[in-house]
């Protein structure tokens, strides 16, 4: 669970990434503001989300995106991508992190 | 996921919620969470404010999960949101026509939403010597708390039913270096629910660290440092768990007079026959979509989901229950996750290897898959879920 975090991984996402590093339904774990962050594609849209599960911080790349959730491999909490509201696994937490509309050049 | 729920016109001032567990608990943060602004009063048995009890039989028993891993919230979180938690706080009755809980104190407490979580309590075994202080039981942090002190001076337990509670037990014990002997009258731990195979797998990854196990055993007696077995001998134990099984807690939806079958009714909106009464968790009898039959499962995350939905349900929406039931029980390095719910099959399929590690279990009835169990197949456990949410052939 809670840990210090350590160094941060994957790029730096607020100096942006190109687009073809993120295919349509992919996942990518990169890091703003010093938090993990997961970057979802879903075609023309992509969406941020804490990269860790709420409950015991699974890393959530690791999981499965269906629709606009992604679920956590460990537990099967239930993200949703858009608001980042959590379902179950003690997941009754919000994620952190939750942007959508993320900018592209 | 569904969106962010709208408060129908009519919202209720009150709401009250019995049960401190996880369901209450998920139902109580989804209300505010849900724009709720009237009263909460969440009422708990226990003398803890909730907590993540699967942590109780696992890390935090095994000793390798620090205090603050078992709240789910701080204490100040309920202050900060208006919550009224009352802890060690006994409901006695529901008077469904005045819309008050009673208390054991004679105190009542009106609502207009009642939602009644009142969860499981262990089966207390009835065989001579059980009511001793060595013999314990395990549901709340306090049962984990006593357990804990005694295994620092034990040498010796003996855990009676090899169930998963029991097993996660006996791993966390042999964590402690404790010496663990598992009685049951099953023949292969776990093959009710697992099947055979994986039974053996985990008879045979318990022996690999320590367990030794009395199978096709009960306990006939227990005295002050040992515990007789009805098939002949005894076994030495500073102390005793039993882990054989849970009963739901009906009681007070049967005194109030609401429809119970093994758990109490609900409709797929989690509403008993008493519409502004709802219930979730471990003893909630609800309509599964998937199966076509009303089922009632013991699962933490089941109740979570179940004290959400009811939540919404309570504050005027049209939410049904829809989640496939899911849970996971830990021994040593291996995580078992189980998708579904199958209480009898007729046909099981293996994929992989039990034995590697690397395996899913599909659990079938007229070819239908019913329930997937699985090691170290994270992804394909999820699929097999959102197949089951769309109520597709896995």
């Amino acid at each position: 669970m809670a840990q210090e975090p350590a160094a941060l991984n994957g790029p730096d996402l607020t100096q942006g990434i190109p687009l073809a590093e993120l295919a349509d339904g992919g996942m990518l774990v990169g890091h703003a503001g010093g938090e993990q962050i997961l970057l979802v594609r879903r075609g023309a849209e992509i969406f941020a989300i804490g990269a860790e599960c709420t409950h015991y911080h699974a890393p959530l790349v690791d999981g499965l995106v269906v629709g606009d959730t992604v679920r956590c491999p460990w537990h099967h909490a239930c993200f949703n991508l858009r608001t980042g509201e959590g379902r179950s696994s003690s997941a009754t937490a919000r994620s952190s992190w939750a942007r959508n509309g993320i900018s592209r050049r | 996921m569904k969106p962010r729920a709208r408060i129908a016109a009519k919202v209720p001032d009150k709401i009250v919620i019995v049960g401190g567990g996880a369901a209450g608990f998920a139902a109580t943060d989804g209300l505010r969470r849900a724009g709720f602004q009237g009263s909460i009063a969440l009422l708990s048995n226990e003398d803890a404010a909730p907590i993540d009890r699967p942590n109780l039989s696992k890390d935090y028993l095994a000793g390798s999960a620090p205090e603050d891993w078992v709240p789910l919230r701080p204490d100040s979180f309920y202050s900060e949101h208006g919550i009224d938690l009352r802890l060690s706080t006994h409901v006695t009755g529901i008077d469904a026509r005045s819309r008050e809980v009673v208390l054991a104190n004679g105190d009542k407490v009106p609502y207009d939403r009642l939602l009644l979580a009142t969860g499981a309590e262990p089966v207390r075994l009835s065989i001579p010597g059980a009511d001793q202080p060595h013999v314990h039981t395990l549901r709340s942090l306090a049962d984990c708390r006593a357990i804990i002190e005694q295994a620092k001076t034990a040498r010796r337990a003996v855990v009676l039913g090899a169930s998963f509670i029991g097993l996660e037990v006996a791993a966390a014990l042999r964590a402690r270096g404790i010496d663990v002997h598992v009685v049951a009258p099953d023949k292969i731990p776990m093959e009710r629910v697992l099947g055979p195979a994986m039974g053996d797998f985990v008879r045979a990854l318990h022996e690999e660290h320590g367990v030794v196990f009395h199978l096709g055993n009960t306990a006939s007696s227990i005295d002050g440092n040992e515990v007789t077995l009805s098939g002949g001998g005894t076994l030495a134990a500073d102390f005793v768990v039993a882990g054989v099984g849970v009963r739901p807690r009906i009681e007070l939806a049967e005194k109030a007079g609401l429809t119970v079958d093994r758990g109490v009714v609900v409709n797929a909106w989690l509403e008993t026959s008493v519409p502004e009464i709802l219930a979730a968790g471990d003893i909630a009898r609800w309509p599964d979509p998937y199966l076509g039959e009303m089922i009632r499962v013991e699962h933490w995350v089941v109740a979570q989901r179940q004290g959400q939905t009811a939540a919404l349900n309570m504050l005027g929406n049209r939410e049904t229950f829809t989640d496939v039931p899911f849970f996971w029980s830990q021994h040593y390095d291996v995580q078992i996750n189980y998708v579904g719910h199958a209480e009898k099959w007729d046909e099981l399929t293996v994929d992989g290897d039990i034995a590697g590690k690397d395996c899913l279990l599909r659990f079938k009835r007229d070819g239908r898959v019913l329930a997937v169990a699985s090691i170290f197949r994270d992804v394909e456990s999820l699929r097999a879920e959102v197949a089951m949410e769309a109520r597709a052939v896995v």
